[in-house]
């Protein structure tokens, strides 16, 4: 299906996305040379002084530079885009800016209204494309049309909204304040686009760290001129880990267990969280149109907080793997039964899930398609991160980049009473499926209700922990045990020493570490038998699972084999309980 | 005694207190920390106004920019559409034209009501948009103006008691029809008529 | 598939007090050592590079961008952290940056080894974990341990001798390390620092420690004795410190360039064009002794080439040792014979005349043949049949024991690439998280152990197929006892 309308089109075809990054470095280049905006347009500068220039935070002036250096990225204003119709070649970006740093406010442009209105007029051809036809009549497909992301979102039009960007410089003791600030978080996370552009700071406020973000586009601009790519840099205490990925850049500035590989794979999650909210193909768009996007306007925050909060300390993340409410196999089967009976009527849902928290109780889907974990844990996050769930039932388009990057779902979004920590969400590719999954929602719930599942449900969610005493593997501290083929994961409540968090916080260390080493590239492990001063670690890789054990110190070797005998076995016996399979409608 | 659903739809940019007004309304309660719309949430609830009983099914949408095009789908269908402004920013003001703007493009029956609230009047010293500003744009709009608080519960129902006022009557016919499907165990909220609009 | 190895790509000291002004940046290179263009990764075939000769504007330029970028990144990452940067992961290349001393920093790049698969030639497989930042960050330190024992400190050499001192210092020494490190030879002997002892009876032992005395008697200019035989510690009268840098400097560099006998199937690339005698020191232009061919023959390395040439000039070297809190100047002989090498230290102000040089060899060349022989008839050779290969470090005495190497240069690896890697990897644990015992079996069912107690590490390599954790353990028991009856590991 056609996302774009005709007219614009042809202006993404040819506008380069990271035409020039380096753009910073004057020096580099012959033509970038020649091209030479800045405030010393005589006297070139060179790509050093350039990063020394902005480290100086006793010079505020410098500040102002690196603004300018934005400013000829691509800080134009709609208006003029639309009318000239042509892609942002750097050199015109720079003249662009310079007419731009000319101008003495960066009030709203007086033309702006006609323009918007033209814009519209695109938008209005795009809009009245038709959405697919139902998914369900087409399952020859290998994947259901989802919706177009302009649809929904159309491309924004008041450019010259932005902030005035003189407001965003701060004093240098300002600069100086929010250094101290950045210095006693354990993990920082910075989201910026290619040209430097702040989206996303996990502390403060992005607006006043704006250098840092200058700097950190210079360092990846600076390794990719080279056809190279910036993996990470380390102090003896931080891992400073960057990932550009599609037209964002995401750094992660951690003192924590975590190993970079590891660090990486939490930003690739937090950048498929961007993508839940507007799609692969509109985030594309958006910025090879509008080099200069303020992509926080179509951000919400508190899923990308949530989300890292999550991944400090939830193994499914790690594992990207899913934690299910144990339950005895009749009960699944009941509330399976009671899901496709209702899903069947309509035909609409696509995916129904049942979750308690960040658990799951049932999965149920369409027999030609699947969800992987990683969408999964998503929307897991989006309902964990917010409150606004709460006492309605909500309907959200929802990108599921695993399943389809490229358009949206919807999602139905609804507790199942009020006082319960249960939620149903239902899926559909049908932007109009809102009362079709309403009633599905309803009816499911009344079922669930009628037989006394739901009461069932209930205490299973309040009987779902363990602790090792109760399955009577007393030398097994702890243990994460996960299901390959199901993507399912298991582990018991953290008994001692580990009710104290910050031995919690180690002993995660210590799976971190057992994971690295499993997971080494060219020389990952089978098993491994680690004694460490305050515990021996085992872990342990097989076709059908992954297994992470935590021991006393000083336990034997064969006492150890013999209580992960013992538990597999236990494993064996309860894995019908512990691990869901999903049903399909 | 009659039931009538009524579809109404609450806009307006995002933190001017459409979710507070919503959850006043429904639940009589207000929550500080209100946290922005995901998407849209959808509410009902059920009131007696004279002979009257009226579901209200009530669309709070999210005010984020990026929400923006789901909008059209929440009008469809709908009696009235509440616009809500907060009375101590005049920029929340400003965008109450541009959704009216839509919602006339999208709803332009005779009978639609539309309303027009200012949120807030519990910080009145911090207002900034002067009642005779908006009373003038309302009455150019043919819509109702109240100002109303959220917090503090001033004036919320009333909001609703006029547009349960200055319902059309109904279309026999199409009444007949909607009670049949009414008359089903009380559920707590029905499948509405939302093909019908498609 | 395809393997490409990790090579040095380049090497820079720069002084983060100089060319702080715009535009005159390039005067903080006091030296660079490979090509910078800006497609790096091109395979640089030309030699070395000094900063300031003969070098066009772009390499320069690229030069300055290396050194900016890590001076960028330890400034970015003071924000956050409390030390500065010190390695630098890119899909291509590592980075290590070593701050010796204050205002000097040294930055080391190495490419990373690709596979290059193929039918995809274009798209090649990085594998980012096959260079180890901790082996990089020992090669950096152990060149500028070398450096600072042949020349002095950085800042010594500027203060005496000014910039352009110090930049022909730097070349001198750097150009010769770099040709001759290989990257993708490093591992835990390079982590260790240590040095392998050679087992010997108590009267073996006396023998050459009274050897060393009479020698030592005979020439009052001789400070200290270095007594190696077959690549292995005999004898040392340095303090721990140099003995450590002496042994690594003798086996690691010149040892393996004045006996490289072409039968060994690795070469160090650069190693054709090196000069064998004082290659390392801070003179240089010295011809190949070419007197000594094979291990049998007697004669100096480091010293005069020819002894019978009494015209010949003699160049010599000279190293720095601390003695008592002062650094002492030193000249420092080598002298080869019959698998035995011998270092000597000498205390004078003025070189040594051509006139010690024949009375200690004739000294010499007489005695060591005998003791040779002794030597020889007492070492014995370990049993290689086993099926494990086992490396064990006392970090006390620095003592090595090995059959994870080749005994002599080049040290080839006795287990894979991948295996000598894990064992590295494991070293890194014990040094970071205070573990005492790692069991790893890995995907290709090979048992890798390795145990820390105190300051002994102990690394096994078992090869027994479908050996449980329960088998392996008894194994290493069994070994323990068998290899190291006189040392106890907490079990």
């Amino acid at each position: 299906m056609a996302t774009n309308g005709p007219h614009r089109s042809g202006n993404t075809n040819q506008s380069s996305r990271l035409s020039r990054p380096t753009r910073i470095f004057s020096k580099q280049t012959s033509e970038d040379a020649n091209n030479e905006t800045n405030n010393t347009p005589d006297k070139p500068r060179t790509m050093t002084t350039a990063l020394y220039g902005r480290f100086d935070l006793e010079e505020c002036d410098e500040g102002v530079k690196i603004n300018h250096v934005w400013d000829s990225e691509s800080g134009l204003p709609t208006s003029r885009l639309i009318n000239e119709k042509r892609p942002i070649s750097p050199s015109a970006a720079r003249r662009d800016s310079h007419w731009l740093a000319q101008q003495a406010s960066f009030s709203i442009d007086p033309d702006m209204d006609s323009d918007v209105a033209l814009m519209e007029d695109i938008l209005g051809e795009t809009q009245s494309i038709k959405h697919s036809p139902d998914p369900l009549e087409e399952i020859s497909q290998e994947r259901p049309q989802l919706d177009s992301p302009n649809q929904l979102f159309p491309i924004p039009t008041e450019e010259s909204q932005e902030e005035p960007i003189t407001e965003t410089l701060s004093s240098s003791s300002n600069f100086r304040n929010i250094e101290k600030e950045l210095k006693l978080n354990k993990k920082n996370v910075f989201i910026l686009s290619e040209s430097g552009k702040p989206i996303y700071s996990r502390y403060g406020d992005e607006d006043h760290a704006v250098h840092l973000f200058g700097i950190m586009q210079a360092f990846i601009a600076f390794v990719e001129d080279n056809k190279d790519e910036l993996l990470y840099f380390s102090t003896d205490t931080h891992n400073f880990v960057f990932v550009h990925k599609g037209p964002l850049i995401l750094v992660c500035i951690a003192n924590t267990y975590e190993y970079p590989d590891q660090i990486r794979l939490q930003m690739n999650m937090l950048y498929n969280q961007i993508i839940s909210q507007i799609t692969n193909t509109q985030l594309n768009r958006v910025f090879q149109e509008y080099r200069n996007f303020d992509l926080r306007r179509w951000l919400t925050d508190r899923f990308l907080s949530s989300l890292i909060e999550l991944m400090d300390e939830d193994p499914s993340y790690l594992l990207q793997a899913i934690r299910c409410i144990p339950m005895n196999n009749t009960l699944r089967e009941n509330i399976n039964s009671t899901i496709i009976q209702a899903g069947n009527k309509n035909k609409k849902v696509l995916f129904t899930l049942l979750i308690a928290n960040t658990r799951l109780i049932a999965y149920v889907r369409h027999k030609s398609y699947k969800l992987g974990p990683s969408d999964i844990l998503l929307l897991f996050n989006m309902v964990h991160s917010t409150t606004s769930f709460k006492n309605s039932e909500n309907w959200t388009p929802v990108c599921l980049p695993d399943f389809d990057n490229r358009g949206y779902m919807y999602a139905h979004i609804s507790y199942v009473n009020e006082t319960s920590a249960m939620y149903l969400i239902l899926l559909s590719t049908n932007r109009e499926a809102f009362f079709d999954l309403k009633e599905t929602h309803t009816t499911i719930v009344e079922k669930l209700n009628s037989h006394g599942y739901l009461q069932k449900i209930e205490k299973s969610i309040r009987y779902a922990d363990y602790t090792m005493p109760q399955i009577k593997v007393p030398e097994v501290r702890h243990f994460i045990f996960k299901n390959f083929r199901l993507n399912q994961y298991t582990m018991p409540l953290y008994g001692p020493p580990y009710v104290d968090e910050k031995e919690r916080e180690r002993l995660y260390g210590q799976y971190l570490y057992l994971n690295h080493n499993l997971y080494k590239p060219t020389r990952p492990a089978k098993i491994i038998y680690t004694v460490g001063p305050k515990e021996t670690l085992f872990a342990w890789i097989h076709k059908e699972f992954e297994w992470y054990a935590v021991f006393d110190p000083l336990i034997s070797k064969p006492s150890a084999v013999d209580a992960i005998n013992k538990l597999c076995r236990w494993m064996k016996n309860t894995k019908d309980e512990l691990f869901l399979r999903p049903a399909t409608y | 005694m009659s039931m009538r659903e009524v579809k109404v739809c609450l806009l307006g940019e995002a933190g001017v207190g459409k979710s507070s007004i919503a959850h006043r309304f429904v639940m009589d309660s207000f929550n500080e920390k209100q946290e922005s719309t995901i998407g849209a949430a959808f509410m009902s609830k059920t009131v007696k106004y004279n002979t009257q009983t009226v579901k209200f099914q009530m669309w709070d949408t999210a005010g984020q920019e990026k929400y923006k095009g789901l909008a059209p789908m929440y009008y469809r269908g709908a009696s009235a559409a509440i616009v809500v402004y907060d009375i101590t920013s005049f920029n929340t003001y400003n965008v109450v034209k541009d959704w009216v703007r839509d919602v006339r493009d999208t709803c332009d029956t005779e009978d639609f009501i539309l309303i027009i609230v200012g949120n807030k009047v519990d910080v009145e010293e911090k207002r900034n948009v002067p009642r005779e500003t908006a009373e003038k744009y309302c009455v150019s709009m043919g819509a109702h103006l109240f100002e109303c608080s959220a917090l503090s519960g001033k004036n919320v129902f009333e909001i609703f008691e006029k547009i349960a006022e200055n319902l059309p009557s109904e279309n026999p016919m199409l009444h007949h029809k909607r009670d049949t499907i009414n008359i089903r165990p009380p559920i707590k909220e029905k499948k509405k008529e939302c093909c019908k609009t498609q | 598939m395809e393997e490409s190895p990790a090579e040095v790509m380049n090497f820079c000291i720069f002084n983060t007090e100089l060319g702080l002004k715009e535009g005159l940046e390039h005067e903080k290179i006091m030296y660079f050592y490979g090509l910078s263009t800006q497609t790096t990764l091109k395979k640089f075939t030309t030699t070395t590079t000094g900063a300031s000769n003969g070098i066009t504007q772009l390499e320069l330029d690229g030069q300055i961008k290396q050194i900016g970028l890590a001076e960028a990144m330890i400034q970015f990452s003071s924000t956050f952290s409390d030390d500065g940067c010190h390695f630098i992961h890119t899909k291509k290349t590592r980075q290590v940056i070593y701050n010796p001393e204050p205002n000097y920093i040294m930055k080391l790049t190495v490419s990373v080894p690709s596979l290059v698969n193929p039918p995809d030639p274009g798209n090649p497989f990085y594998m980012e974990d096959s260079v180890q930042d901790s082996l990089l960050d020992a090669i950096i330190k152990q060149s500028y341990t070398f450096f600072t024992f042949f020349n002095r400190s950085y800042t010594e050499i500027f203060t005496q001798c000014g910039v352009e001192g110090l930049k022909e210092c730097l070349s001198d020494f750097y150009d010769k390390f770099w040709s001759s490190v290989s990257i993708s030879n490093l591992s835990l002997l390079n982590l260790f620092q240590g040095i392998v002892f050679l087992p010997l009876g108590k009267n073996p032992f006396l023998r050459v420690h009274s050897f060393v005395s009479c020698i030592e008697a005979s020439f009052p200019i001789i400070k200290y004795t270095v007594f190696c035989y077959s690549y292995r510690m005999v004898w040392c009268s340095l303090e721990q410190k140099y003995m450590r840098i002496v042994y690594r400097y003798l086996t690691d560099f010149l040892m393996p360039a004045c006996f490289d006998d072409s039968s060994s199937s690795y070469k160090p690339k650069a190693l054709g064009k090196m000069k064998p005698s004082s290659q390392w020191g801070s003179i240089s232009g010295r011809s190949t002794s070419t007197s000594i061919r094979g291990n049998m023959q007697s004669g100096y390395i480091i010293g005069p080439n020819n002894i019978k040439d009494i015209e010949q000039h003699i160049s010599t070297e000279r190293v720095y040792i601390m003695v008592d809190d002062c650094l002492k100047t030193f000249y420092f002989v080598v002298y080869h014979a019959y698998n035995i090498t011998l270092c000597l230290f000498l205390e004078s102000e003025d070189p040594p005349l051509h006139k010690f040089y024949q009375q200690l060899h004739q000294c010499l060349s007489a005695e060591l043949a005998t003791l040779a022989q002794e030597l020889n008839e007492n070492s014995t050779s370990s049993s290689s049949d086993a099926q494990y290969k086992f490396l064990y470090c006392n970090n006390m005495n620095l003592a090595v024991k090995s059959t994870l190497h080749s005994v002599s240069y080049p040290y080839e690896f006795q287990a894979s690439n991948e295996l000598m890697r894990l064992l590295a990897d494991m070293h890194d644990d014990f040094e970071c998280s205070k573990h005492g015992e790692i069991f790893i079996r890995t995907r290709d069912d090979t048992w890798v152990v390795g145990r820390r107690s105190d300051q002994r590490e102990f690394f096994v390599v078992l090869y027994y197929k479908n050996a449980t954790l329960m088998n392996v353990h008894e194994e290493i028991r069994k070994i323990t006892n068998e290899q190291f009856t006189n040392v106890f590991f907490v079990d």
